[in-house]
């Protein structure tokens, strides 16, 4: 794992110290889990990034969160956990998934109602932030996995 | 991040990709554990048995009250914002895939928080999913709670109180999901029912099968 990681270091910082061609991030399908105000709501999104750099995810924040934090959910030797994540890298001409069991972004706060919207100003290393607007499912999550 | 945070993942010794915060191909980012979705646990686990508060009702119920109905066991927490609801939303999708035995099934969620987990918020999260008792919340005393994990070899972890700096990343638990047979024997490991791959149609088989036995 080491080695792998050397390995993707020394991959990633050159393309990362060029002065990199904009990368150019979308967002689609962001949703929240809204359950109740004082449970932490869950937020999901697909980030596709068209740019020819990878672009680096560093935050998100949020009006209807307090605050949002970058999570991800690990399931190791039979123990649920979660972790925070400090950044998330979509490569270029690549995407990245925030999905249900995995990575998602922790809405600490929420006020938000179910079947409205909030929207998620997400933060990039270099690159300009990004405003995504989430719908607000409740317990039983977004439509596609009903 | 904390310094324990750091600290907690050290001690783990969780991989370096996620200590680096690089973010990984989807395919190893779904919690979901490799293996089999269905673990047969016929004569590896004690049958049902423990002593909690009903958060519905507010009175104490034993193993007695599932005498006949086939059971979900999961220990979880409601500030936990992704796999405790993933699991609840797996249950709620299972019923239906149960006909007529649907009704019978109960879901019963344990709180590893007691601290946070009142039981009025422990009621108003199970009823997100679906009606008592199928959908079923259990408060034990720490006591109570305690010999319930050990007697199902769950592990947890609730050190923080209600008012700690992030409490949620510090609380853990086994995601160990059982499935009891209506006559209390344990039958299967759920390994994939906390996950965004749970095996319904699986699941659902397994547990007309024991419906039809009984």
């Amino acid at each position: 794992m080491r080695r792998l990681l050397t390995a993707l270091a020394a991959c990633l910082v050159p393309v990362l110290a060029a002065a990199a061609p904009t990368p150019a991030v979308t967002a689609k399908d962001g949703w929240f889990r809204y359950l109740l105000p004082q449970i932490p709501a869950a937020g999901f999104v697909t980030l596709a990034n068209a740019g020819d750099a990878p672009a680096v995810l560093v935050g998100a924040s949020s009006p209807a969160c307090g605050s949002v934090m970058l999570h991800r959910s690990m399931n190791r030797s039979g123990m649920d956990m979660m972790i925070h994540v400090k950044s998330i890298i979509i490569p270029a001409h690549g995407s990245f998934r925030f999905s249900p069991g995995a990575y998602h972004l922790m809405c600490m706060k929420p006020r938000m109602t179910v079947g409205g919207t909030a929207h998620v100003t997400l933060t990039f290393a270099a690159a300009p932030p990004l405003t995504v607007t989430f719908t607000v499912y409740g317990a039983d999550g977004h439509p596609s996995s009903r | 991040m904390s310094r324990s945070a750091l600290d907690r993942r050290a001690m783990l010794g969780l991989s370096g990709l996620a200590l680096g915060g690089l973010a990984l191909p989807s395919a190893w980012a779904d919690s979901a554990p490799a293996g089999p979705s269905i673990v047969p646990l016929e004569g590896h686990l004690p049958p049902l048995a423990l002593h909690m508060q009903d958060v519905e009702t507010g009175r104490p119920v034993t193993q007695a009250a599932f005498h006949g109905h086939p059971v979900i066991l999961y220990f979880g927490f409601t500030r936990c914002p992704d796999t405790c609801p993933l699991t609840m939303q797996n249950a709620a999708k299972l019923i239906p895939l149960l006909g007529k035995h649907g009704k019978d099934l109960r879901v019963v969620f344990v709180t590893i928080d007691l601290a946070y987990d009142t039981a009025a918020r422990l009621r108003t999260f199970m009823a997100k999913f679906g009606p008592p008792p199928v959908f079923t919340g259990l408060r034990g005393t720490p006591a109570e709670l305690a010999a319930a994990a050990k007697r199902f070899g769950v592990y947890y972890r609730a050190p923080t109180g209600p008012d700690s700096p992030d409490p949620e990343s510090a609380i853990r638990h086994s995601s160990a999901t059982y499935l009891f047979g209506p006559d209390g024997r344990a039958i299967a490991l759920l390994a994939t029912f906390p996950s965004s791959r749970p095996d319904l149609p699986g699941v659902a088989a397994l547990i007309r099968k024991t419906m039809d036995k009984s």
